[in-house]
């Protein structure tokens, strides 16, 4: 235990110490923060380590008219002889005793600031086995010591718990840095993990093949402090949605030129397609996010893959003719159910998709090695531990990266439920997923990603498919699918969103700090932390075009 | 040990009555803290200023801002000294001439802060403190034999006490044997008030730049002569005085003139001359706070202290600019004030208040202490 007394445990009538909680005076020149540790004597010889979680700063007048009457009545000029007596007093929560003693800390008890040792003590960093402990980001006390953090692999990625959900602004929060640094450090200690990673915008995750120039030599030693090595991602492989036009090279991606054309002939890129054959049973996740209360696309698309109308279909452009005649007026159908107007619609739909945007939907694969068009749902059943596939669906229209990500995660699901012959199965599959909210909104109760999304969170910890998410919001995502995340981290937010239900277990004064955390910092929530921990972490290890 | 009561008993074989620990200390924060001063041996008309200049005297010279450059680093105080009492009635007694009589305790207590000339935090320089309990004693009281075996055994115990004895040279008719007793827990706690001011002066911490501002007056009839030198760079500000003393010839009390004549912030007037028990002493009164930001008419003036120590200063009394000089250094007293905390709040010297709360805090609380009994 660090010997720096920075003030001593008070304890008051109206404000007793507890089994949880206790307050103590801050000495005048002593600077602290919240999510600070501290260390206090309790009985038998024991220490008990708490957390910061507010601070306050009292003098002994009663009220602001004291303090005008005190300054002569309102004089702003004059410095006081005798500055009114004050001090700063601050609330720390308990983490953990180290015999077990949960006694209340008795009065004037000296509190100092945790050491090293003590700070992994305080947040039980020691009883994560050594073979478990995944690199989470440095924490940082304003004492000046700064201490690895990890995570528990068994709680991040199963079977324990599992899934990361990090929520915060845009730009500010960094989620897909941490994200992909979280995702480096699995790569480099966990063997048998596959990543699928969703490029959701421009080329952010377009180059994790390649190194950061950027990064310094103290960036690089960070990355060493967290015992991973800080170059790029290993084994990527890009997927890029195939378009018609021959001088994008056929990928419909923000990937600069050279780099895709590179990618594209060494094999570590392809460009996929959904072909009728292949594809037609995932119609239903094309139209994920359109609101059908009634259930009418459902049994529309029902009967398209059961119906005598819709059995001779071989392409895309089949389908579309054979709905236009299905909704002509006096066609008769077995479901009578279903209004021609809404056959209407779902044609419209389904024709802004198909038509319009040439280029995904394919009659059959093409075999043309220049177009290296490849089935995305078959690539992404064949993933090896240690591969990381990059997905990009960032020029895509939103239902359409409905259908991919949909299309992601069944896939995934199905091959670890065990729907394949393969043997080498990675034991776990991790999917990322940016902008969770598109695909799981809190103000709709289900969709065909949804129940896929909740079968994952659900049940995927045992099955080993795990899900990494971001969203700006936290509060937009629906609530099973967030409630089912084992680890949450929250970057800076606003001032509303931290007044949402989400944030209501969260300690007021650890939500108002989520408000002004720094670009880099995060607040951590993972089960074998007995509270919530801010860090920091070591910059991206891989080339962030600018 | 046994508890205090008990000890007591067993030792002098006294009748004893518990009593319900009730509080005697004088809750009204408005009695004189120059109550020593006796009214009748005031020679009127006598100043211990020499050449004062018309009354009432400006010390501001008519600055619009009375403190100004008399901040803390140019102040003449850096210690200032408080005591402090919290007194209950234990018990009664039957003596053995059938008197019944009062048992007090209490917790006395002597604070010097210093205040720190470059920042202004104030700091404990000394701190003493002592459970005592008051007995009657003399020829009304227990048998001194026993007292004084009562005495050795009060001292030895884990939470030792001080044995007073009240009474020694009887009881007059005049005298409440509570206000004696009371009384003699006062003496006790000027006692420790003036062990402080022997150590600040043998340490040689005071000085005529760096005085120690003692809470009341300064007459502090227990220090022998030959020790005055401890009150030399001591000044005494009372709160609270006496309002019927008569100082001139003219024979208007005090309380009159003040009212009459000390207008504006800085005003005061000359420094009047008393005697006390072969000392001599120069008191002045002095307006810190406008009129009309007090409550009533004598709020807002303080009256100051000091002993007439050389015998230059003896016999003509201070000059005009040390009086000034001390009496600036009070206005800059001025800020903080603890409004809402203390009534006397207009007349209260803020690094006072502060001392005399670090004792407090300091206390036993009261339901503990009088479980020792």
């Amino acid at each position: 235990m660090s010997k720096r007394v920075i003030g001593k445990v008070s304890a008051t009538e109206s404000s007793p110490t507890t089994s949880d909680s206790f307050v103590f005076w801050l000495k005048d020149d002593e600077i602290v923060a919240p999510f600070d540790i501290v260390a206090a004597g309790n009985m038998s010889e024991t220490t008990t380590y708490g957390q910061i979680t507010d601070l306050a700063f009292a003098s002994d007048s009663p009220s602001h008219i004291g303090n005008y009457v005190s300054s002569d009545f309102g004089r702003t000029e004059d410095v006081a002889n005798t500055p009114r007596l004050g001090t700063t007093y601050v609330t720390a929560e308990v983490l953990t005793n180290t015999g077990d003693v949960y006694m209340p800390l008795r009065e004037g008890r000296a509190v100092s600031v945790a050491d090293e040792e003590g700070v992994r003590k305080a947040l039980g960093l020691e009883r994560i086995r050594k073979e478990d402990r995944i690199p989470a980001g440095f924490l940082s006390l304003s004492s000046g010591i700064s201490v690895e953090v990890s995570f528990d692999r068994r709680f991040l990625i199963g079977p324990e718990s599992a899934h990361l959900n990090v929520s915060g602004i845009s730009g500010l929060a960094a989620k897909t840095s941490y994200i992909m640094f979280v995702l480096r450090a699995l790569q480099q200690r966990c063997e048998n993990t596959a990543v699928v990673v969703l490029n959701v915008k421009g080329q952010d995750l377009l180059h994790l093949h390649q190194p950061n120039p950027d990064l310094s030599a103290s960036d690089k030693a960070d990355w060493q402090r967290c015992g991973l090595e800080s170059g790029p991602f290993d084994r990527v492989t890009y997927f890029y949605p195939f378009t018609d036009r021959a001088d994008w090279r056929y990928a419909n991606t923000a990937c600069n030129p050279d780099t895709r054309q590179e990618l594209l002939s060494d094999g570590r890129a392809h460009n996929y397609v959904y072909t009728f054959e292949e594809d037609k049973g995932k119609l239903d996740l094309l139209f994920s996010n359109v609101d059908d209360p009634n259930l009418t696309i459902d049994s529309i698309i029902d009967e398209i893959e059961t119906g005598p109308q819709f059995s001779n279909i071989a392409t895309w452009d089949d389908l579309l003719e054979a709905i236009r005649q299905r909704m002509q007026k006096g066609q008769a159908s077995e479901n009578q159910a279903i209004q021609t107007v809404s056959w209407r619609k779902f044609y419209r739909l389904l024709k802004l998709h198909m038509s319009e945007r040439g280029g995904l939907y394919q009659g059959t694969r093409s075999q043309a090695p220049d177009k290296h068009q490849v089935s995305l749902s078959k690539s992404v059943a064949d993933i090896r531990s240690g591969d990381m596939y990059v997905v990009d669906i960032a020029n895509l229209e939103e239902q359409e990266q409905c259908l991919v990500f949909g299309d992601i995660i069944k896939t995934v699901y199905e091959m670890k439920l065990g729907e394949t012959d393969r043997e080498d199965v990675p034991e776990r599959v991790i999917i990322f997923v940016d902008e969770l909210n598109k695909y799981a909104p809190s103000t709709m109760k289900s969709s065909p990603i949804i129940r896929e999304l909740l079968e994952i969170t659900e049940r995927g910890r045992s099955l080993g498919v795990v899900l990494f998410s971001a969203q700006q919001f936290k509060s937009a995502v629906h609530d099973r699918v967030k409630g089912n995340c084992g680890t949450h981290a929250f970057g800076r937010t606003n001032v509303t969103e931290v007044n949402k239900p989400d944030y209501r277990s969260i300690p007021k004064s650890s939500s108002n700090m989520m408000t002004r955390l720094p670009q880099g910092s995060l607040v951590l929530q993972h089960p074998p932390y007995p509270r919530l921990l801010k860090v920091s972490f070591p910059k991206p290890c891989y080339l962030q075009p600018k | 040990m046994a508890r205090v009561l008990n000890e007591i008993k067993e030792t002098t074989g006294v009748r004893l009555y518990p009593v319900r620990g009730v509080c005697v200390d004088s809750d009204d924060p408005h009695s004189p803290q120059d109550s020593r001063v006796e009214p009748g041996k005031i020679k009127r008309g006598m100043l211990a200023e020499r050449d004062p200049g018309p009354f009432p005297i400006s010390v501001t010279s008519g600055e619009p801002d009375p403190t100004r450059g008399y901040d803390r680093k140019r102040s003449l105080f850096e210690y200032f000294l408080d005591g402090t009492r919290r007194t209950f009635l234990v018990a009664e007694l039957a003596t053995s001439s059938m008197r019944y009589l009062p048992v007090l305790a209490g917790q006395i207590s002597a604070a010097v802060v210093n205040r720190a000339r470059d920042t202004g935090r104030i700091h404990v320089s000394r701190h003493d403190a002592a459970s005592v309990v008051a007995l009657p004693g003399g020829g009304i009281g227990i048998n001194q034999g026993d007292l004084d075996e009562l005495r050795d055994k009060l001292r030895a115990g884990t939470r030792p006490f001080e044995l007073i004895v009240y009474g020694e040279k009887g009881i007059p008719d005049s005298k409440k044997p509570m206000d004696l007793a009371i009384a003699k827990i006062n003496d006790a706690m000027q006692q420790l008030e003036i062990r402080a001011l022997e150590d600040l002066t043998n340490r040689n911490l005071t000085t005529a730049s760096s005085m120690l501002v003692v809470d009341g007056s300064v007459q502090f009839t227990r220090i022998p002569l030959e020790n005055r030198s401890w009150l030399r760079n001591v000044v005494g500000v009372s709160k609270t005085f006496q309002t019927n003393l008569v100082f001139t010839k003219d024979k208007r009390e005090i309380g009159a003139v003040l009212v009459e004549t000390l207008r504006s912030v800085g005003d005061r007037t000359p420094a009047f001359r008393y005697e006390f028990r072969n000392n001599a002493y120069a008191a002045w009164y002095l307006r810190i706070r406008d009129r009309k930001q007090t409550d009533m008419p004598l709020s807002g003036i303080v009256k100051l202290e000091r002993l007439l120590l050389t015998e230059e200063e003896f016999d003509f009394g201070l000059t005009s600019d040390v009086i000034n000089n001390i009496s600036l250094s009070i206005l800059g007293e001025r800020y903080v004030t603890p409004f809402g905390k203390d009534d006397r709040w207009p007349n209260h010297l803020y690094p006072i208040y502060l001392a005399e709360r670090y004792q407090r805090g300091q206390l036993m609380g009261e339901a503990q202490f009088l479980r020792l009994f």
